[in-house]
C-alpha cells in the first residue's frame, strides 16, 4: 500500500547538512497498522510527511497504492492527497470553525454539495462519538475530543490511508488508550491502512501489527510486534522494549542472591504463546533435585499472543541444575543471567 | 480676537465631516491595496506556501522604505504623484492620496503579522487535505486570522485619523487643520479643545467598534 524505496531527505541549515531520512526502504501492507518508533530527531516525522509529499524526498521513490507520488502533477497530487487522511499531535483544527465545519472542511475544499457534506459529517461525528458537540468550537473541547474531531476530519474524504503523526503524544494515558481504540475501530470499519509514528512504545505495543525502529534517519530494525518485542536485535530497540516490559534485575539483587546460595544459577525463562500455560516450575521441582526461587515474573499480551518472562534461581548441584535447564529448554527459551546491567 | 462659537459651529461640523470622509476613503483604498500586499508578504516569504526569496526581498524592502518616511514629508514629496492621480494638489481628495500611500504599507505589515499568527500546523493540515494555495489563503489563513485582522485594522484606522490631522498642509481640511489654524496659530483655546475632544470621541468610537467586531468575529 505504501512503499518507501531508498527514500532520502537532506536539509541544509547554516551550511550544515542534516540527513533526516537516510535510504529508507519500507513496505506497508494494505489494512495493517504499521508503527515507526524513534526518539525525537530520528527522522520519523520527516518520513511520514514524505508519504503525502508535505516533504519532498531528494532521492528514492514513494509508491502509494501503485502510484509513484513524485511523478504526479500538482492537480493530481491534490486528488491523491484526498485519499490520504492525516492526524496530528496538536490536532491542527481550525479554531474559527465549529466541530461540524472542521469535519466538513476537506469536503468543502473538494467542492462537495452541502447536503452530502451534512450527511457525511453527521455520520462521522456519530462514529467518533461527538454528535452532541457538532456546534462547539475546538477551544471548548478536551484534547481527546479534539483528536476525535481530527480523526473524523481525516476520514471525511474516504481515505485509503491514515497517517498518524504522534497522534497520542499530547494526550494522557487514559485518553491515549481511548483514541487507540478508536483507531482500531477505524481500521475495522473502513479497512484503512494506518501508518503511525510515535516515540511511545506502549502505543506501538497496543495497536500495531508491525513496527520499524528509526535512528539517525535509518531504519535499524523492522518486524512484527511479537518478534521485535520478544527478541529485539538492536540496543535502541531493546531500550524501547524496556519501556514496556522491564525484566532487568538490579545488580544488588543478583549479588545478594548469589551470596546466599553457593553454586546456584539465575536464569531467565521466556515463554511464548502455548508454553505460558505449562506448570513448568513445579515440574522442575518434582523431577529434579533442584530448588527454585522465583525472583521476577511478568506476562504481557503482544498481538493477542501471551508473552511471559520469568527469572528464577535454581539451587542444587551443578549436574542437577544442568539437567533441569535441559528439561526447561524443551518448553521455553533459557538465558543465564550473570551480570544484568546492559 | 474672540470667535463667536455660535457662528463658528458650522465650520466645526464641516471639518468633522471632512475628517470622516478623508479617513473613510483613505481606509477603504488602503485596505484594497494593503490587504493583498500583506497576504503576498506572507505567502511569498521563503519557505511558505508560494515562497519566493527575490520577490519577497523586493516587496519587503519597498514596504520598509515607504514606512520609514515621516508622513509630513511624504505629504509634500509625492505632490506630483497626487496631481497625477486626482488632478489636483489641494483639498480633501488631494489629502487622501498621501494618506493611502502612508497607510497601505502600514496595513500590509499589520495584515502580515496577523496572518503569521496562524499556526503552521493548521496550514500543513489543509495542505494534507489537498487544499489549493488560494483555498489555503481564503479558507484557512484569512478566516483563522480574522479576529486579529480586525484589531490590527482598527489600529491602522486610528493611525489614519492621526495622520489626517496633517492634511491641512495641502488644504485637506478636517478637524486637525482647524485645530492648527485656529487653536494653535490664533490661540483660540476653545476651538483647540473642541476639535481635540471631537478627535478623542472619534478614536474612542473606532476603537470600541473594532474591539467589538473582533470579539464577535471569534465566534461565527
Amino acid at each position: 500500500m505504501i512503499d518507501f524505496q531508498d527514500v532520502t531527505k537532506t536539509y541544509t541549515t547554516n551550511d550544515k547538512q542534516i540527513t533526516a531520512v537516510d535510504h529508507v526502504n519500507l513496505s506497508i501492507e494494505q489494512g495493517e497498522i504499521f508503527g515507526v518508533i524513534g526518539f525525537s530527531g530520528a527522522g520519523k516525522s520527516t518520513l511520514i510527511r514524505c508519504v503525502n509529499l508535505l516533504e519532498r524526498p531528494d532521492q528514492g521513490k514513494i509508491i502509494v497504492n501503485g502510484t509513484d507520488m513524485l511523478k504526479l502533477s500538482k492537480p493530481e497530487l491534490i486528488n491523491v492527497r484526498r485519499k490520504i487522511g492525516m492526524i496530528f499531535q496538536h490536532f491542527n483544527l481550525l479554531e474559527s470553525k465549529t466541530v461540524f465545519h472542521n469535519v466538513g472542511f476537506p469536503l468543502l475544499l473538494a467542492g462537495v454539495s452541502k447536503q452530502k457534506v451534512k450527511r457525511k459529517v453527521d455520520q462521522l461525528l456519530e462514529f467518533v462519538g461527538l454528535k452532541d458537540k457538532a456546534e462547539h468550537y475546538p477551544e471548548q473541547l478536551s484534547g481527546g475530543q479534539k483528536q476525535r474531531v481530527g480523526i473524523a476530519r481525516a476520514l471525511a474524504t474516504d481515505p485509503e490511508i491514515l497517517l498518524c503523526d504522534e497522534a497520542t503524544s499530547a494526550l494522557d494515558p487514559q485518553t491515549t488508550s481511548s483514541i487507540l481504540d478508536l483507531l482500531r475501530k477505524v481500521r475495522e470499519e473502513y479497512n484503512i491502512t494506518i501508518l503511525m509514528i510515535t516515540h511511545e512504545m506502549p502505543v506501538i505495543k497496543e495497536i500495531c501489527d508491525r513496527v520499524a525502529v528509526m535512528e539517525q534517519g535509518k531504519v535499524i530494525e523492522e518486524g512484527s510486534i511479537f518478534d521485535v518485542f520478544s527478541n529485539p536485535q538492536q540496543q535502541t530497540t531493546r531500550n524501547f522494549v524496556k519501556t514496556v516490559m522491564n525484566d532487568q534485575l538490579p545488580q544488588s539483587v543478583i549479588d545478594k542472591v548469589h551470596g546466599a546460595h553457593e553454586g546456584s544459577k539465575i536464569v531467565r525463562l521466556t515463554f511464548v504463546d502455548d508454553s505460558t500455560d505449562i506448570p513448568l516450575i513445579s515440574d522442575v521441582a518434582k523431577k529434579f533435585e533442584v530448588d527454585t526461587n522465583i525472583l521476577f515474573g511478568q506476562i504481557i499480551e503482544l498481538q493477542k499472543k501471551p508473552f511471559g518472562s520469568l527469572i528464577v534461581e535454581l539451587i542444587g548441584t551443578s549436574t542437577e541444575i544442568d539437567k533441569a535447564i535441559q528439561f526447561i529448554e524443551s518448553q521455553a527459551s533459557v538465558e543465564e543471567v550473570e551480570t544484568d546491567g546492559d | 480676537m474672540g470667535i463667536d462659537l455660535a457662528t463658528f459651529w458650522p465650520r466645526i461640523v464641516d471639518a468633522t465631516i471632512e475628517t470622516l470622509q478623508m479617513v473613510a476613503f483613505s481606509l477603504i483604498f488602503s485596505l484594497i491595496i494593503g490587504i493583498p500586499l500583506g497576504i503576498v508578504l506572507v505567502v511569498t516569504r521563503p519557505g511558505n506556501l508560494l515562497g519566493n526569496k527575490a520577490f519577497f526581498a523586493v516587496l519587503n524592502g519597498v514596504i520598509n522604505f515607504l514606512r520609514s518616511i515621516p508622513f509630513i514629508i511624504l505629504l509634500v514629496a509625492i505632490i506630483p504623484f497626487t496631481r497625477l492621480v486626482v488632478g489636483t494638489t489641494i483639498g480633501t481628495a488631494a489629502a487622501i492620496v498621501p494618506l493611502v500611500v502612508y497607510a497601505a504599507p502600514y496595513i500590509a505589515r499589520l495584515v502580515e503579522s496577523s496572518l503569521l499568527e496562524v499556526s503552521p500546523g493548521v496550514i500543513e493540515a489543509a495542505e494534507a487535505m489537498g487544499a489549493k494555495p488560494w483555498q489555503i489563503i481564503f479558507r484557512v489563513l484569512v478566516p483563522e486570522a480574522f479576529s486579529s485582522l480586525i484589531l490590527n485594522i482598527t489600529i491602522a484606522t486610528v493611525g489614519i485619523i492621526g495622520a489626517s490631522a496633517m492634511a491641512g498642509f495641502v488644504g485637506g481640511g478636517g478637524l486637525g487643520d482647524l485645530a492648527i489654524a485656529y487653536g494653535y496659530q490664533r490661540f483660540e483655546t476653545e476651538i483647540m479643545i473642541i476639535t481635540v475632544l471631537l478627535l478623542v470621541v472619534i478614536v474612542q468610537f473606532v476603537q470600541s467598534l473594532g474591539n467589538k467586531l473582533s470579539k464577535t468575529s471569534r465566534r461565527r
